[in-house]
């Protein structure tokens, strides 16, 4: 579930002007926000090979291996690709290839070009259809078998990058007030709703450098300090 | 879901019949075992054949369509009918109210029968990935190149001595009396010829000669002599030639009127003939009338002795398994045993990994190559017992 992007911002506005701190502008929000979305959406990568180093439960509720996938699930996008990767790929997951529409779909397997050298000037090891293989280079997918991209048959399993957070506004002509677009408009958060607080926090600690009170950035940071500390023990 | 997919009637008599309600294009027989091949133009398919028949006719009669009608991907087989105001050009669907036949060829019947017995290399290494790597398990990650690597190095391994060897030609020995040695040969198993009855008898490989490696030209004073290119000049083995012509009868000390008559050998009584009663013995090694072969590692042939000239023979040999796709395939019986080859196979080889985990798997692969080994012997009690029935049986001299 997306987190609204005026729940956020106005969130982090009430916390600051409660305080009597300073302003936020939707400019500086718009940046914070896209950069603090980023360390959280990075985080999960984290956290899940962490998790997956410790003896996990199998409870509805409580098990975290389960619950970072499913905020990475969010981002997981399926598409056919000739040989290019989409301009949005942020991290790779599988690369299938199906013969025709109705036969069984081979993974390929993903090499370094060293592998790949080494690869085919053995025989016993020889990529097939049944086993193929790939590697990439500039953004470009290199099959071996040659050419299984040209069949319109690999699909790319990929997590997608979050898209730049917008809090979409107009100023109001009478007194300059920052009025938000409303729903349906700008870009909200996509990370899991269950986040918001820690994004919360982490705004603000930013916010805190921006308006230079060194107060907000340790209240801020130690919250969210605390939450992940939380989080992981 | 039961790992079989045809029907008995696919199984058995090789067939699948479509019936045809509305006109149709495309026909799936992807529940065949049978990956049907497609033709190469101008030739017969490989290992199928598409007959039709209407359905006015009962029972049908089928009729093989053109192989310019249809093509096969991944066993779904696209048939063109012609065109009534075009005739020659086939792309009109199948008619409504027929029954298209897909029919395998007998070689292809064969290949399929027994099939059961075996599990493909392809699904080895399938199963393996998905049962034997992942987290939460001993291998968390592993390359599946790796597991290819290990898989097929299984099978060789295997080949050599734990499958049963099915590979074997029946040969004519032609006068040249030497054979090539077949594509997919690892080493032979046996050599045998056969007689009128068609029992077997074993032809042994003998030491009494050699096929040399090397026969280069010498000159006056025995250095080889070179040609402009200043490589050795090679020859033809003049002990090949010898052993060619080599009468076998003097060799085993078998008597026949020649020998007697015309020859100066051990049994020759003659006055003269100072060889008379020399021979105080006969070696067993060499007295029997079977012949003997040899391997010529120089012409990668096997040279047989002159008295197998236009016998008929059993070659037996084995293969790694790794030569032809339909080869790479383990019975089911070693299936386990291939598994914690694979696995131990990883573990041995990767670092950081505990030695008693690397000493568990080698145990199991042990355990479990042993049991192949032991389920593909084959004994069974009721054959077992009839051999021992044997025993009974006085030894005369």
């Amino acid at each position: 579930m997306a987190i609204n992007v005026n729940d956020v911002y106005q969130t982090v506005l009430l916390i600051l002007n409660k305080e009597q701190r300073g302003y936020m502008t939707p400019l500086e929000f718009n940046k914070t926000a896209t950069q603090v979305q980023l360390e959280i959406f990075e985080s999960y990568f984290e956290d899940l090979n962490q998790q997956l180093r410790l003896n996990q439960n199998d409870s509805s509720y409580a098990d975290r291996v389960k619950h970072i996938e499913e905020k990475i699930e969010i981002f997981q996008t399926q598409t056919n690709v000739n040989a290019t990767l989409p301009a949005d790929c942020h991290r790779i997951g599988t690369l299938s290839y199906q013969k025709n529409a109705s036969s069984i779909t081979h993974t390929l397997e993903k090499v370094t070009v060293a592998e790949y050298n080494a690869i085919t000037t053995s025989r016993i090891v020889t990529p097939s259809e049944d086993f193929p293989i790939y590697y990439i280079n500039q953004n470009e997918i290199w099959t071996l078998p040659v050419g299984l991209g040209l069949s319109g048959r690999l699909r790319l399993n990929y997590i997608k990058k979050p898209k730049d957070i917008v809090w979409q506004y107009s100023v109001d002509p009478v007194n300059g007030a920052y009025i938000w677009s409303g729903p349906g408009t700008g870009q909200s958060f996509e990370i899991d709703d269950s986040d918001q607080t820690e994004l919360v926090l982490k705004i603000l600690a930013y916010a805190g450098i921006i308006i230079r009170d060194p107060q907000v950035v340790q209240t801020a940071s130690a919250m969210a300090q605390q939450q992940d500390q939380n989080e992981k023990t | 879901m039961g790992l079989i997919t045809e029907t008995n009637y696919q199984y058995y008599e090789g067939k699948r019949i479509v019936n045809v309600t509305s006109p149709t294009l495309a026909f799936n027989f992807q529940d065949f075992n049978t990956e049907l091949v497609d033709y190469i133009a101008g030739t017969e398919p490989a290992n199928y054949i598409i007959e039709y028949s209407p359905l006015t006719t009962s029972p049908p009669v089928f009729t093989p369509l053109l192989l310019e009608q249809y093509s096969v991907d991944n066993n779904i087989v696209t048939i063109y009918f012609e065109d009534p105001l075009n005739p020659g050009v086939y792309d009109q669907p199948v008619p409504a109210n027929s029954v298209i036949q897909c029919r395998l060829v007998v070689p292809a019947k064969w290949d399929n029968y027994g099939g059961y017995e075996y599990v493909s290399l392809n699904d080895i290494v399938n199963n393996f990935m998905i049962a034997y790597v992942g987290e939460e398990k001993i291998i968390s990650s592993v390359k599946r190149t790796d597991v290819i690597f290990h898989a097929r190095r299984g099978l060789q391994e295997f080949s050599y001595d734990t499958l049963k060897s099915i590979k074997s030609q029946e040969l004519q020995i032609p006068p040249s009396l030497s054979l090539i040695i077949p594509q997919d040969y690892v080493n032979y198993v046996q050599m045998s010829w056969i007689d009128a009855l068609g029992i077997k008898h074993i032809i042994y490989p003998t030491t009494l000669t050699s096929n040399p490696y090397q026969v280069p030209v010498q000159d006056d004073i025995g250095i080889p002599v070179q040609d402009e290119f200043e490589e050795n000049i090679e020859s033809t083995s003049l002990t090949n030639e010898r052993w060619k012509v080599a009468n076998d009868l003097n060799i085993t000390g078998q008597i026949n009127s020649n020998i007697l008559n015309n020859n100066a050998g051990v049994y020759n009584w003659e006055w003269w003939k100072a060889a008379y009663g020399e021979r105080y013995g006969l070696n067993p090694l060499y007295t029997n009338e079977n012949g003997w072969f040899t391997i010529d590692e120089r012409e990668g042939k096997f040279s047989f002795s002159s008295n197998l000239a236009g016998k008929l023979i059993i070659l037996s040999y084995i293969s790694d398994g790794l030569a032809y796709d339909e080869d790479m395939r383990i019975p089911k019986m070693a299936e386990e045993a291939m598994y914690m080859h694979i696995i131990y196979s990883i573990l041995s080889t990767r670092k950081n990994v505990q030695e008693y985990i690397v000493r568990r798997f080698q145990k199991e692969k042990r355990a479990k190559l042993r049991n192949a080994k032991i389920r593909l012997s084959n004994i069974k009690l009721e054959a077992f017992t009839q051999v021992m029935r044997g025993k009974s049986k006085w030894i005369k001299h």
